[in-house]
């Protein structure tokens, strides 16, 4: 072929082509002007009337009467993702683990539960974490034996687990938790209770040295409390906790938000019902989790 | 009325169908809908007042992701449980007209409209000088320009990966195939932003080609017809015209063989 055939070619070609693209617009349906003044009044007329609609059903959802401090449609929204997220929920999917030398230092961001009437992080001194019980309340209120603290750290197996610590504001750290899984201590605490859907986490109203300005509390099921990633921790990269991360034991998942991961508990409580807690009750989805 | 082309005006306006109704539908329950996407996850955003992100070099910051006056002027009023309330809520329907807009485009083979040829790539800079009125022609079309072309499939993949990255860092371990495959947390996070960023810029230069094209085309995505001449309108092509095109197109290939 020479090269003026080959550009004979290619010529026809691109007049094929443009061909097809004018076939996209050439189909087009054609009115006359009084047929499309009529149609376009009507467009117009419908535009206008879904535009308000849209902002008149807007301003519904934000005026609707508040369930735990966000528009009730929204809360029942978010029940309804977690109860479709649930209902897909993978069996023994765990959340990616790292390795201790991939730890990064952590803020403290959540006092709620830790601070006296002067807002200053109360401390757990050593004879009082000696003590220290975990009181535990079964469905129907029944008052069941509590955990000790002493028991937690000598009687199970330990573990050390690094993951990615989320925070529901956004931000993530690697960390590095010392502990043991809930599900073993559970197992062996309150067996008869793991039937019941949900655990409900206090911080103690008292301590030795003062009164809590305000409670913390946090709700999880009970298939995440039973996870081999959930467990009570007393150490942080490798530091036993201060204060300020929960101080002498706090509950620690991969699974849920920080917000959930209560840091000093005082007690649970299982229950069947729809529990509620602190963050919860501020407009947050009750189940925080991933 | 009759039906013989020969008998009508050429010069009578008429109107011509551009815009399917399904189309329009889609088109625009996207502008409500995206417009509470970006206001409530700039709440959830802004939860974390340390900003992260932000345009610059180490620590010599040109732009941060949001100046305060941006902030206030929205009236974010540190909100971040209704942001997530409304996210996480109306994400749904970005998904939905997203899924039913794919399998329109599909089924319609609409996305032969929407996704160039290599020859609609090389073109679409031809179309961006020829907006600036740096160049006279504008290169052959179909529905769309071939820098439209460009544009909206960019977007719709922009879009695309949008909707993962949420995916992924919403549930990030029932999801975590799809968050090892964007990176990671924190990247999807990033990349989660930065194409609400590209889809804001998007909607920028959206706004003003929608102005430059006037009333006559912004009409046509709210009725569906746009108004021209018969003869404009006409299906009939214009053969000479494409002969004209055709030696266009030999010259300037002649020149590319020769040089």
């Amino acid at each position: 072929m020479t090269d003026r055939e080959q550009l004979d070619e290619r010529a026809a070609e691109l007049v094929d082509r443009e061909i097809r693209l004018r076939q996209q617009t050439d189909a087009g349906e054609i009115i006359d002007l009084a047929d499309y003044k009529k149609r376009s009044r009507r467009a117009f007329l419908s535009f206008g009337a879904l535009g308000a609609a849209g902002i008149l059903r807007f301003r519904w959802v934000q005026n609707r009467p508040e369930d735990e401090s966000i528009p009730d449609v929204l809360r029942a929204a978010l029940d309804r993702n977690e109860s479709l997220w649930t209902a897909l929920e993978r069996d023994g999917a765990r959340a990616r683990t790292f390795s201790i030398s991939d730890r990064e230092d952590i803020r403290i961001n959540g006092r709620h539960g830790l601070e006296n009437s002067s807002r200053e992080l109360i401390q757990v001194e050593a004879d009082e974490a000696a003590t220290w019980e975990i009181s535990l309340t079964g469905v129907g209120g029944a008052t069941l034996d509590p955990i000790p603290l002493s028991s937690i750290r000598s009687d199970f197996e330990v573990h050390d687990m690094v993951w990615e610590h989320k925070c529901i504001e956004g931000w993530s750290n690697i960390v590095h938790w010392t502990g043991v899984r809930v599900s073993d201590v559970l197992d062996r605490y309150a067996p008869g209770e793991m039937g019941a859907a949900w655990s409900v986490l206090r911080t103690p109203p008292e301590t030795d040295n003062g009164s809590v300005r305000r409670d913390y509390s946090s709700a999880i099921e009970n298939y995440t409390m039973m996870h081999p990633q959930t467990l009570f921790a007393w150490a942080l990269n490798g530091e036993e906790l201060t204060a300020g991360h929960g101080s002498p034991i706090r509950i620690v998942t991969p699974l849920k938000y920080g917000i959930k991961q209560l840091k000093r508990v005082g007690s649970i409580e299982f229950t069947d019902d729809r529990p509620t807690d602190y963050w919860t009750e501020r407009g947050y989805d009750l189940h925080a989790g991933f | 009325m009759t039906d013989d082309v020969g008998l009508m005006d050429p010069d009578e306006v008429v109107a011509k169908k551009k815009h399917p109704l399904a189309l329009r539908w889609m088109h625009w329950v996207n502008f409500p809908v995206l417009m509470i996407m970006i206001w409530s996850g700039m709440r959830i955003y802004w939860a974390d007042l340390r900003d992260p992100y932000a345009i610059g070099i180490a620590d010599w910051q040109v732009f941060e992701f949001w100046p305060d006056s941006v902030n206030s002027a929205l009236v974010l009023e540190r909100r971040l449980a209704k942001g997530l309330a409304f996210h996480l809520t109306f994400g749904w329907f970005f998904v939905i007209n997203g899924v039913l807009y794919g399998l329109w485009l599909l089924r319609k083979g609409r996305w032969r409209y929407l996704v160039p040829d290599l020859q609609g790539v090389r073109d679409a800079g031809k179309t961006v000088l020829h907006d600036l009125h740096l160049r006279k022609t504008r290169p052959p079309q179909g529905k769309y320009n071939p820098a439209q072309q460009l544009t909206y499939s960019a977007v719709l993949a922009i879009s695309t990966l949008l909707v993962l990255t949420g995916f992924a860092i919403y549930k990030p371990v029932q999801l975590s195939f799809l968050l090892t495959i964007l990176g990671g947390y924190d990247f999807a996070r990033f990349l989660h932003f930065s194409m609400t960023i590209a889809l804001l810029v998007f909607f920028g230069i959206h706004l003003i080609q929608v102005a430059r094209s006037g009333w006559r085309n912004f009409a046509s995505m709210i009725t569906g017809y746009v108004t021209q001449t018969r003869r404009e309108a006409s299906p009939e092509p214009d053969v000479s015209e494409l002969v004209a095109v055709g030696n266009r197109s030999d010259d300037a290939e002649r020149e590319e063989v020769t040089s």
